[in-house]
């Protein structure tokens, strides 16, 4: 497997670690009166469709950024790979 | 009672040679972190410019400064490596950046090689999971080789520098040998 | 004109017989020269075979090859390059090739039909463990492994090209000198050790000269392109995602040299072009598979490459004209509506019979019943091939190849050189790379009329190495086993070491013919890698021994060893655990010397282990808050502070202790397995949830070596190495301060006034340069107060003594309640894990609490893992009241202690229940106590 790093190009798979789901990005308020479900969902609930999945690896034996990999997970193509900061910074 | 404490280079003065390369471990050499203050890019640029006479380095990239070199390891950190003895140095770079840059001192983690020798491109299909063919001088790139992190920096067309964790050293050793 | 060389001539065995071969023979050719018709006994009935094949797809020639103790197993003998010195056994036979006592097999044929495992050793149920398996399992397989210790070297590596070329045959060939000549950088790749494909084997006049001048000529010219990487004995065996091929390329097939074997290559490459070539297939008729049957195109391989005559009075029965090239005294044409339904012979074919009941004498039967493109590599990406009723073959599905590759030549159904040459220029073109006009060659097109089997009642043969017949797979479907993938696991057609390279469609076709189905509709198994055996070896590369995992050495590693310290794997660590001296019997007596010794004294132990990150920014400390539970940004410059870290799922995650240097700079440490983990979560935590703070981390645990220095006089022994500027005494330097210092005459260092041990103690850390040097000072200086260096094990016992949670306790199950630090947890703050902490499960009163645990009478043994039930109640799930997780000898107080989690613990303080360890066989009662047995008001640590 191969990721395409949107800075340093296609890297190994080797230099990179798993995390999950790219919704874990959308922390929610703890100080919401719905808190307790909210994080709920956020930390165990997936709708795990099969097809475009987007997901978090951490470039570990590189740069070490966060990235967000949209990638297939029936046919395992890779469509985009996007810093997560940048998400995250949008998102805020 | 006299303590006077000694430093100790890694290998000990043991190198590693073949008909094609040759490998020793570079001392006196300082490696600082630097990582930039948030919303302060221009500040960091400018500064940078001001002090070393060229911009920082792209990514997969280094420049060369006096002293040594800068090169780029994560968006908001590079990495400088100058060539003279100063434990602490990194207080001096962030004397410079004044607020703008954070600075860390990362010399004693790392294992520091000069690699010499022509035609190296193929020397490393068995050892880091790089392209070699298209890595040119001016070029760095941080990967990993047989479960270790390493650095390499191809300071010129024949010569390349290989940083990796100092606790790893025997072991990297031990896998570099294997191939050259 | 051959391609061995009769001038070099090799000395080999086979069953111990001495033989003599050529260079570049295989062992199969090298045995059919010295007319060796025997070379094994099928899996099953035990019944004589001969060498079938020339190539990888070989299922009868499997042999063992022996060096000294080691046997290599199941290695096919058309592919191993002959070298001087081989030796050679035939397996699964005993005691020897020619009498086989298990050859009685084949007078039971009829109890070993398909599914006879499933059918019979049913009764009574106790004899399957104790006696029908472990028969079978002696009976069963075909290699013996000699259970000696892999001796070869193997590696790994990674290449990168624009194209690969899998199989250099004359498509293989073609594409890749004119990729080459067009400067693409190009691998070519092949499983043979001599390039050249059906050329070899055919020798067809191209251009003007003979196929092998003919290839001669153009390798030649590839090896001398600088942009092309030639690699024979390289089998491509599978394809990954993302452009990504694996190879296995075989250095040498003798064992147990002193270079590497082989080589497992991970390729990258922007296109690939497979030209893999295809498979004869042989059909199925009564007792076809006595020696000297074999594949038509083997019988000419050895005849044109090898010079190898295979009979005196050849034989051939086909179903297409390919069949008709081999020199044969006898044709038997499918076509024709001749058939062979019979042959005789013991250790070799006699003679045949046809169907019209003529026989006919012949000492070699070269079969041909069509040819199979070997596409096995467009199906790794799920691809299915289609059937193609003209060539009576399947095909690759065009629609649905991997990303990045072509299929030419037979492999893509062109069985004709001028064919494959075509597919080559078609395909290069596509791609806009200039290609050359092909060269002439004569060709005729392939003509087949499908024909698998010859009806019989006697068996016919379909997988020769697991010996399944047309019966079995007839029987299969009889017995409602119709789908291809259930007789596939019913009979174990296509499941032996050759994964049905002559077998798969033939089967097919049999089912096909017993369903009334066409073979389309039958459909095909999956495909997957790898293509052709691996051996583990090679999976593992060079990652054994003492190359297993890289191993990381500590600052005072050295020393340590010249004290004669045992060490211990910690992760990638190696630990000094105890360090005995002269006249000590054991680990024991070690570690409570060194427990005694610090505590009376001091000790000085690495802990430079821990990690380290450097946090930095101005909002470093608002950072630290939303990670632990408690406050770091009213943590004053100068002081350290204890740090909990949750999950987000709201346990313990890892904890350690922090320390501020400035407004802007924290250094925080973690514990030594939970490093990488901890620093992976806080830059998830500071790219993704916080981007917006100014807050930095650079992982420091290698820049610094640090000592712990613990004992009532550790201060006195600082003293005498920290620089007269800086007073750290206790009035000025407080325990949990921090400072920056230098020692030694000017030697930066920071020092920092933390205890795990519940002594008086310190931290004190140098740039790793210096610390070796370090180490030897403190032991010099310490000479007067007999300082002790001590290990792991005395760390651990002695923070056991003081009741501090480790590793054992954050196991990833319990939260900061359990740790009884529920306390600890701010309230106003949200961080890490806070919310779901909170949940009514995790949050119960009466929940797990970390509680110490004495044997409840002298002299009892404490084990760690040992659960908890009230007093003389069941040992069973529902009395579980918690378990034992860390325990030790303590000298400090003559006995066995224990920690662990005791649910509502407490309030049980001082209650009797019993502590009970099922695996060592170890209960007894335990006395419920405070977990800080030594010294609980701290005062030793405040001095």
């Amino acid at each position: 497997m191969k990721i395409n790093h949107p800075l340093l190009g296609p890297r190994d798979a080797s230099e990179f670690v798993y995390l999950g789901d790219a919704n874990l990005i959308n922390r929610p308020n703890a100080k919401s009166e719905t808190a307790a479900q909210e994080f709920y969902d956020y930390q165990y609930l997936r709708t795990n469709n099969p097809g475009e999945h987007k997901e978090l690896w951490f470039h570990e034996q590189g740069d070490r950024s966060w990235l967000v990999v949209t990638r297939n997970t029936l046919t395992h193509e890779i469509k985009n790979v996007e810093l997560a900061r940048n998400i995250a910074r949008a998102r805020s | 009672m006299d303590n006077r404490l000694e430093p100790t280079s890694i290998l000990k003065g043991h190198a590693l040679e073949s008909d094609r390369v040759m490998i020793s471990e570079i001392t006196g050499s300082e490696i600082i972190s630097v990582a930039i203050a948030e919303q302060s890019e221009k500040e960091f640029r400018a500064i940078f410019k001001k002090e070393f006479g060229k911009l920082p380095p792209k990514p997969g990239k280094f420049v060369k400064i006096k002293g040594g070199i800068a090169l780029w390891t994560t968006p908001d950190q590079i990495m400088l490596i100058l060539e003279s003895q100063d434990i602490r140095s990194d207080e001096k770079i962030a004397a410079i950046f004044s607020g703008y840059a954070y600075t860390t001192l990362q010399t004693d983690g790392w294992l520091q090689l000069t690699v010499t020798g022509p035609d190296l491109q193929n020397m490393w299909e068995r050892f880091v999971p790089i392209d070699f063919s298209k890595f040119k001088p001016g070029d760095a790139i941080r990967t990993q080789a047989h479960h270790m992190a390493l650095i390499v920096v191809r300071l010129d067309e024949d010569i390349y520098r290989f940083i990796s964790p100092r606790s790893t050293s025997q072991s990297f050793i031990r896998a570099l040998a294997h191939i050259i | 004109m051959s391609l061995v060389d009769q001038s070099r001539v090799l000395n080999f065995t086979f069953d111990g017989k001495n033989y003599q071969g050529f260079h570049g023979d295989t062992l199969a050719s090298a045995l059919l020269r010295n007319k060796v018709s025997l070379v094994g006994r099928s899996f099953k009935y035990h019944r004589p075979r001969g060498i079938m094949g020339a190539g990888s797809e070989e299922p009868n020639g499997l042999v063992e090859i022996h060096k000294g103790k080691v046997c290599e197993p199941n290695r096919r003998a058309t592919t191993v390059k002959l070298f001087d010195g081989l030796e050679a056994k035939s397996q699964n036979r005993f005691p020897s090739l020619k009498y086989d006592l298990l050859s009685v097999n084949d007078l039971f044929s009829p109890f070993f039909a398909a599914g006879f495992y499933y059918k019979t050793f049913m009764w009574p149920r106790s004899f399957w463990e104790k006696v029908y398996e472990p028969a079978i399992r002696r009976a069963a397989g075909l290699g013996r492994l000699s259970h000696a210790a892999d001796p070869d070297q193997y590696d790994k590596g990674f290449l990168f090209c624009d194209l690969l070329v899998i199989g250099a045959g004359p498509a293989g060939l073609w594409a890749a000198l004119n990729a080459g000549r067009a400067g693409k950088q190009v691998i070519l790749a092949d499983e043979d050790f001599h390039m050249g494909g059906r050329i070899l084997s055919d020798n067809p006049e191209i251009a003007a000269l003979s196929g092998h001048e003919w290839v001669a000529q153009i390798l030649a010219e590839l090896s001398a392109l600088a942009n092309v990487r030639l690699m024979p004995r390289t089998t491509i065996y599978g394809v990954f995602d993302h452009g990504i091929y694996g190879a296995l390329e075989t250095k040498t097939d003798e064992i147990g040299g002193a270079n590497t074997r082989q080589v497992l290559w991970k390729i990258n490459a922007e296109r690939s072009i497979l030209a893999a070539g295809a498979t004869e297939r042989p059909i199925a008729f009564a007792n076809n598979d006595r020696p000297g049957v074999m594949l038509a195109s083997a019988v000419r391989t050895y005849a044109n490459r090898f010079g190898v005559t295979c009979g005196s009075n050849i034989a051939v029965f086909t179903n297409n004209n390919s069949g008709l090239e081999t020199n044969a005294a006898h044709i038997i044409d499918t076509r024709q509506a001749h058939y062979v339904s019979d042959t005789m012979g013991r250790h070799r074919i006699k003679a045949l019979r046809l169907v019209s009941g003529e026989k006919i004498r012949t000492d070699c039967l070269a079969v041909s019943g069509g040819w199979n493109p070997n596409l096995h590599l467009t199906c790794h990406k799920r691809g299915r091939p289609v059937w193609d009723d003209a060539l009576a073959c399947f095909k690759p599905d065009p629609k649905n190849l991997p990303e990045g590759m072509s299929v030419i030549g037979a492999a893509n159904g062109s069985f004709s050189t001028i064919g494959a040459f075509r597919d080559a220029q078609n395909v290069l073109m596509d791609d806009q790379i200039k290609c050359e006009k092909p060269p002439n060659v004569d060709h005729i097109d392939y003509e087949v009329s499908a024909f698998w089997h010859v009806k019989s009642k006697k068996r016919a043969w379909v997988d020769f190495q697991n010996d399944v017949t047309a019966k079995d797979i007839e029987l299969a479907h009889q017995e409602g086993f119709s789908s291809v993938e259930h007789v596939k696991r019913y009979t174990t057609l296509g499941m032996a070491t050759d994964q049905g390279r002559t077998s798969n469609v033939v089967g097919l076709a049999v089912l096909a013919e017993a369903t009334g189905q066409s073979i389309p509709q039958t459909g095909t198994t999956i495909f997957r890698p790898p293509y052709t055996p691996i051996p583990l070896g090679a999976l593992a590369g060079r990652h054994k021994g003492q190359d297993f995992k890289p191993v990381r050495q500590t600052p005072s590693h050295d020393f340590a060893q010249e004290q004669g310290a045992t060490f211990v794997e910690s992760g990638y660590w190696k630990r000094a655990q105890w360090i005995a001296r002269k006249g000590e019997k054991g680990w024991r007596d070690s570690v409570d010397r060194e427990v005694l010794m610090t505590r009376n004294s001091v000790g000085v132990c690495d802990v430079s282990t821990l990690g380290k990150i450097d946090v930095q920014g101005r909002d470093a400390g608002k950072f630290l808050n939303k990670v632990y539970v408690n406050t770091f940004s009213t943590l004053k410059v100068g002081r350290c502070r204890y740090g909990l870290m949750l999950r987000e799922d709201g346990m313990a995650m890892d904890d350690g202790t922090c320390a501020r240097f400035s407004d802007t700079h924290f250094v925080m440490t973690t514990t030594t397995a939970n490093a990488g983990r901890v620093f992976r979560h806080l830059e998830f935590c500071r790219q993704c949830l916080w981007p917006e703070m100014d807050v930095h981390l650079i992982s420091t645990t290698e820049q610094w070596a640090q000592y712990a220095v613990a004992g009532p006089n550790s201060r006195k022994l600082l003293e005498k190495i920290v620089d007269p500027a800086f007073d750290i005494s206790n009035e000025n330097f407080p325990y949990m301060g921090c400072q920056e210092l230098t020692i030694c005459g000017g030697v930066r260092a920071r020092l920092f006034r933390l205890s795990f041990s519940g002594e008086l103690a310190y931290e004190i850390a140098v740039p790793t340069r210096y610390g070796d040097s370090l180490i030897r000072t403190l032991m010099k200086a310490g000479e007067e107060f007999e300082v002790v260096l001590y290990g792991l094990e005395a760390l651990g016992v002695m923070r056991i003594e003081k009741g501090h949670p480790a590793g054992n306790e954050l196991n990833g199950q319990t939260t900061a309640a359990n740790l009884g630090l529920s306390g600890f947890v701010s309230k106003k703050k949200d961080c890490i894990g806070k919310v779901l902490s909170q949940r009514e499960g995790l949050a119960a009163q009466d929940g797990l609490a970390l509680v110490g645990f004495i044997p409840a009478h002298s002299g009892g043994k404490i084990t760690n893992g040992a659960h908890f039930v009230e007093k003389g109640a069941k040992a069973i799930p529902e009395n579980d009241l918690g378990y034992m997780t860390s325990v030790a000898w303590s000298p400090m107080l003559n006995s066995y202690i224990g920690i662990g989690f005791l649910k509502d613990g407490k309030n049980r303080l001082g209650q009797i229940i019993e502590a009970k360890d099922y695996v060592r066989n170890n209960h007894l009662e335990v006395e419920v106590v405070s977990p800080h047995f030594f010294d609980p008001e701290g005062g030793r640590l405040r001095g």
